[in-house]
């Protein structure tokens, strides 16, 4: 720890200047959220105010509302867990199968497969994105979870999180394994994937909260209503010819956050260690 | 090795592949192509999904950018490099507001990087304090990574308008004609730029968060004895070793913020000074010129594959590592 | 939590909420009152019959109007179980069409769709639509067709043919405050008014405080190309040749840089630099804010569809703006007596599904074009029937009533015969030259051109460079 390694114990000024620094900066990265939580409850009204004029009138039903108003927000809700848990599955095997291969394995052309996942991170999805859609469109999978989910089962991020992690155990015991006779494909079942629980729930994490949070792909290959993602579904919300409606649109707004913060607090220790693995040592 | 044994299918038919024992070179070779061909099977889910998905794409963006294309997508006429010399401005037509809009993307990073890094450089050495409740800011600052970018804009949307009056004392400050911040040229981009900052402040200060903590106590400990005060250890101690993380939130800020999409298109979609990748956007969602949006495409992808390596060649002589 | 980390962690929220509450009252200085504007709430559709012929329908009006539709579909259904017309939400016009390019890729098309004025020639080139025309004449309807709205059949009778059946059809209006009109001493029941007369009104009608701040502007004003399009079709000058791309050939070059388009944006530029007008931005952000502020009174007059009437006037009503809200024509020349366009949109048939299908489109757009649903349609959103035979129903003559500003809108799209330069133009690029239009008047408006004629020809050139390689894609 830095500041901590040089403070006094009793400097007082110093602790009083820390806490209004980390107060001021609580709120002022908070106040966003709150000027949301604010709209929220201030009922339907075209010129609401920063703060309600009324405390005692607060509209909570609002958060009842938004489903009354748009019944598709929990479709929403439901497609982008399904389209988060679909992706996350799907990159975790496919990224550990790769991982593992590239690890453990002997095989001729082993630096042309790093090569691949490696250019897999170097491609920016731009440069895919609209042949991406053209191929989606042209197969009919627009509006659709196979067109959601698919283009993004493999990521080269993971295979390197996965390889990091499994060249940091033991060669040894996977040598031993293999001279006991346990299969390739049994060693990493029984024995990795229990091993390399950090780094799974890392990766799993980071994609499920990346794959929630996407928002210009859902945009492209989603139109019907009850196809869109959470993401996408709550910008739809503004599109009325009656007027804003503030109320509903931030209500949304911080219903669709909460899973994502949920996971945040519950899986702050992975994200971290993982996001920060290539990070610090450069 | 004899695999036999198992039950994985995978090892069975590897071992019905396997040669019989013998002692020739041959055995070797066939050796290493089973092992190929094993490979090939634990890495075909991945590659199938990036050659589908990655590969393909990209080399046929590079076709479609080479052509006129028709509302469906499919190329009708060859057109050479035209498009990206309508693009960068050098057929001689004039027109510039590709360029202007690659201008205005750099532009955008620039308000964005820095201040963000900066901002939260000193929001982790804050949170470094051995305080009581430390805990609970730290997942203050953290908790913008959970916020999706779109809640971020369609929230920021709606403090930049006018009807909510949480910027008026702002336009009356800055005096600007419109009402909006969003709606005048001059304070769009900025506003843009400040929601980002906004929402990028959780992934930079974990990563700004390890990268001190990773600082040895020693270190400190012994510049404290020899009577260094805390700006000095600060400049000389803290962030030297802090240059690995800040290359890192450098090279991965840029390239992020020059693909900035969803904030453009919740808060100035009609903005006629915006970044290129709306433009990209425009071009092919709106007026559905695939061919004319690929070449956009390609070109984003050598500005940030050539601005990754700049960084790295030019920022990596000055990072000191441990 | 171990117990002290609690007791801070309540405490630290004690303080945020106390410091700010004591913030927020020195911000606090409002003036509007929070009353609440209707709530929107979805109508679910009726179930399908057994053994009915699915018909897909598309549509992208959302909110209220979009309820309403889906309110006229479940009448449909409710009336007969042959056919089951399926609406589905896509969002927005721009949304349908190019739901509908996507799908021209995929197979993947409805077998009825409502489309924009602005999607007309895209439709026509997808190569996959049935004109209406062909079913009218072989029902022996074609007298439907006459007693047509005349402005909005001949938005989409190109070349003799009528090829989508109009649904939904409105037309640009000047809204006006008329509270703030008596308060000047201003005439508010003069629809005809000029360009000049605008002017003096914008003047008469902007209020000043003491301090010299700005409290109410006299008009404000947004970027859209439709009130470009109305101002062209007014003054009988056309957007594009040849014949704004609707006698048989389509458009080869947009003309819109000419004499009334360089006055328009000089008119509406030299009362902002006047201080009499402001001006909110473009398209849908441009238009919503310009709304709120003339709800709020903060404007007196305001461009508009005739469509948001009944949204306006709610909105007046509850934002403090007080007063009935009015309607004025378009601006115009002293002289000048054209007729304004027709907006909305028109229900196209397509050809991917099987004839049963297509017949069950057919059906529904008969439906549609009833006199009773017209009436009905009108009623519940704003736009007006679309076929004279529903002005004869009670529930419309009740409506005309109570909102007697309709009657000036309809009166406006009556003010002169049919001609392809009043009547909306046809062009295969005609939602991006929108976006040229608009981005142009934005960088006028800044300032970064110094004439209206630059703007425009900045932005004609940028048109014409796309609309020539449209036409080479679709191969003419």
């Amino acid at each position: 720890m830095s500041l901590a390694a040089v403070q006094k114990r009793n400097d007082v000024p110093y602790f009083g200047l820390v806490y209004l620094l980390l107060i001021v900066a609580a709120i002022v990265l908070l106040s966003p959220l709150l000027f949301a939580l604010s709209l929220a409850l201030q009922g339907p009204t075209i010129a609401p105010d920063l703060l309600p004029r009324d405390f005692l009138h607060l509209d909570w039903n609002v958060f009842i509302n938004v489903f009354q108003d748009e019944p598709l927000i929990l479709r929403w809700i439901f497609n982008s867990f399904i389209v988060a848990t679909g992706v996350t599955t799907g990159v975790i095997i496919s990224s550990s199968l790769f991982a593992y291969a590239l690890a453990y394995f002997n095989f001729p052309g082993k630096s042309i497969f790093l090569f691949v996942a490696l250019g897999s991170l170097m491609v920016p999805f731009e440069a895919t994105l609209i042949s991406n859609y053209l191929f989606i469109a042209q197969a009919g999978w627009t509006n659709t979870y196979q067109g959601l989910i698919l283009p993004f089962i493999a990521s080269g991020f993971g295979i390197f999180l996965m390889r990091q992690f499994f060249l940091t155990l033991p060669r040894d015991l996977y040598d031993a394994a293999m001279v006991d006779g346990c299969g390739r494909f049994r060693y990493l079942w029984l024995v990795l994937v229990p091993l390399s629980r950090p780094a799974i729930a890392t990766l799993a994490v980071y994609t499920f909260l990346n794959t929630w949070n996407q928002f210009y792909w859902p945009l492209l290959v989603t139109n019907a209503t009850e196809w869109r993602t959470t993401q996408v579904g709550i910008t739809v919300f503004r599109n009325f010819e009656g007027g804003a409606v503030f109320n509903t649109q931030m209500a949304a707004t911080l219903i669709v956050m909460l899973p994502t913060l949920i996971l945040l607090v519950l899986g702050q220790r992975q994200l971290v260690s993982g996001l920060t693995a290539g990070a610090v040592k450069g | 090795m004899r695999d036999d044994v198992s039950l994985s299918p995978l090892s069975e038919a590897a071992s019905a592949v396997k040669p019989m024992a013998s002692t020739s070179a041959r055995s070797g070779t066939s050796r290493r192509t089973r092992e190929l061909l094993i490979a090939l099977l634990y890495c075909a889910p991945a590659l199938i999904i990036f050659a589908l998905f990655t590969y393909f794409p990209f080399f046929r963006a590079i076709f479609l950018s080479l052509n006129v294309t028709n509302s469906a997508g499919q190329p009708v006429a060859f057109n050479g490099v035209n498009y990206y010399l309508r693009v960068l401005n050098l057929d001689g037509s004039g027109r510039v507001e590709y360029l202007e809009s690659i201008l205005t993307s750099f532009k955008f990073a620039l308000m964005v990087v820095p201040l963000v890094i900066i901002i939260s450089i000193g929001l982790a050495l804050l949170a470094t304090v051995r305080v009581r409740g430390i805990r609970i800011f730290r997942v203050i600052f953290t908790s913008s990574i959970a916020i999706s970018l779109s809640s971020a804009g369609l929230i920021w949307a709606l403090i930049y308008n006018p009807s909510t009056k949480a910027t008026t004392w702002l336009v009356h400050l800055l005096n600007i004609p419109t009402p909006s911040l969003l709606g005048t040229t001059s304070t769009a981009l900025p506003a843009v730029a400040a929601m980002t900052i906004w929402a990028g402040i959780g992934f930079n200060f974990i990563i700004a968060l390890a990268g001190i903590q990773a600082i040895p106590n020693e270190i400190y400990e012994s510049a404290a004895i020899d009577g260094a005060g805390r700006w000095k250890t600060f400049r000389h101690i803290t962030l030297p070793l802090l240059s690995p993380t800040l290359l890192f939130l450098i090279v991965i800020g840029t390239v992020g913020v020059l693909q900035a999409f969803t904030q453009f298109h919740l808060l100035i979609p009609d903005s006629p000074n915006t970044v290129f990748v709306y433009e990209t956007y425009r071009a092919f969602w709106y007026d559905n010129r695939y061919g004319l949006a690929s070449a956009m495409s390609i070109i984003i992808f050598i500005i940030l594959v050539t601005l990754t390596l700049i960084q790295y060649r030019v920022l990596e002589r000055r990072v000191h590592y441990q | 939590m171990k117990k002290h980390n609690l007791f801070l962690f309540s405490s630290i929220l004690v303080v945020l909420l106390a410091i700010v509450l004591v913030a927020s009252s020195s911000v606090m200085a409002q003036t509007a009152t929070n009353t609440p504007a209707p709530t929107i709430t979805p109508v679910p559709p009726v179930p399908r019959p057994e053994g009915s012929t699915e018909v897909t329908f598309w549509y992208g009006l959302g909110g209220n109007l979009g309820n309403v539709v889906q309110e006229v579909v479940n009448r449909y259904n409710s009336s007969q179980s042959t056919y089951y017309v399926n609406a589905v939400f896509q969002s927005s016009y721009e949304d349908t069409i190019n739901a509908i390019n996507a799908g021209l890729a995929s197979g993947d098309l409805p077998d009825l769709a409502q489309v924009f004025e602005a999607g007309s020639q895209r439709m026509i080139d997808t190569g996959h639509i049935l004109p209406v025309q062909q079913f009218f004449e072989r029902d022996g309807m074609t007298d439907v067709i006459e007693d047509m709205e005349p402005a909005a059949r001949a938005n989409y009778e190109i070349n003799g043919t009528l090829y989508s059946a109009p649904f939904n059809s409105s037309t640009a209006m000047l809204y006006i405050n008329r509270a703030a009109f008596a308060e000047a001493g201003l005439n508010p029941d003069e629809p005809m008014v000029t360009f000049d007369q605008v002017a003096d009104f914008a003047r008469a009608l902007t209020v000043t405080d003491a301090s010299g701040n700005v409290t109410r502007y006299g008009l404000g004003i947004y970027a859209d190309g439709w009130f470009f399009e109305q101002e062209h079709a007014v003054h009988d000058a056309y957007m594009g040749i040849p014949n704004n791309g609707r006698a048989g050939e389509r458009m080869t070059e947009y003309t819109y840089n000419d004499a009334i388009g360089v006055q328009w944006l000089e008119f509406l530029k030299g009362l902002v630099d006047e201080g009499v007008a402001v001006y909110y931005g473009s398209a849908a952000g441009g238009s919503s804010a310009a709304a709120a502020a003339f709800a709020n009174g903060e404007t007196a007059m305001h461009f508009a569809s005739i469509a948001s009437l009944r949204g306006l006037i709610a909105a007046a009503a509850n934002g403090g703006a007080g007063g009935e809200v009015g309607v004025l024509y378009m601006p115009r020349n002293e002289g000048a007596t054209g007729k304004t366009i027709v907006g909305g949109a028109s229900l196209w048939i397509t050809d991917v599904g099987s004839t049963e299908q297509q017949e069950g489109a057919w059906d529904f757009i008969k439906f549609a074009l009833t006199p009773e649903t017209q009436a009905f349609w009108s009623v519940n959103t704003g736009y007006y029937p679309v076929v004279r035979a529903a002005y004869d129903l009670p529930e419309m003559q009740a409506g005309l009533e109570q909102y007697p500003q309709f009657q000036v809108a309809v009166d406006q799209i009556r003010l002169a015969d049919i001609t392809d330069a009043n009547t909306a133009h046809v062009s295969g690029i005609f939602v991006p030259y929108r976006t040229h239009y608009n981005e142009a008047v934005e960088r006028y408006m800044a300032g970064e051109f110094s004439t209206a004629q630059e703007a425009l020809d900045s932005a004609v050139a940028i048109s014409n460079e796309q609309l020539e390689e449209y036409n080479l894609t679709v191969g003419s």
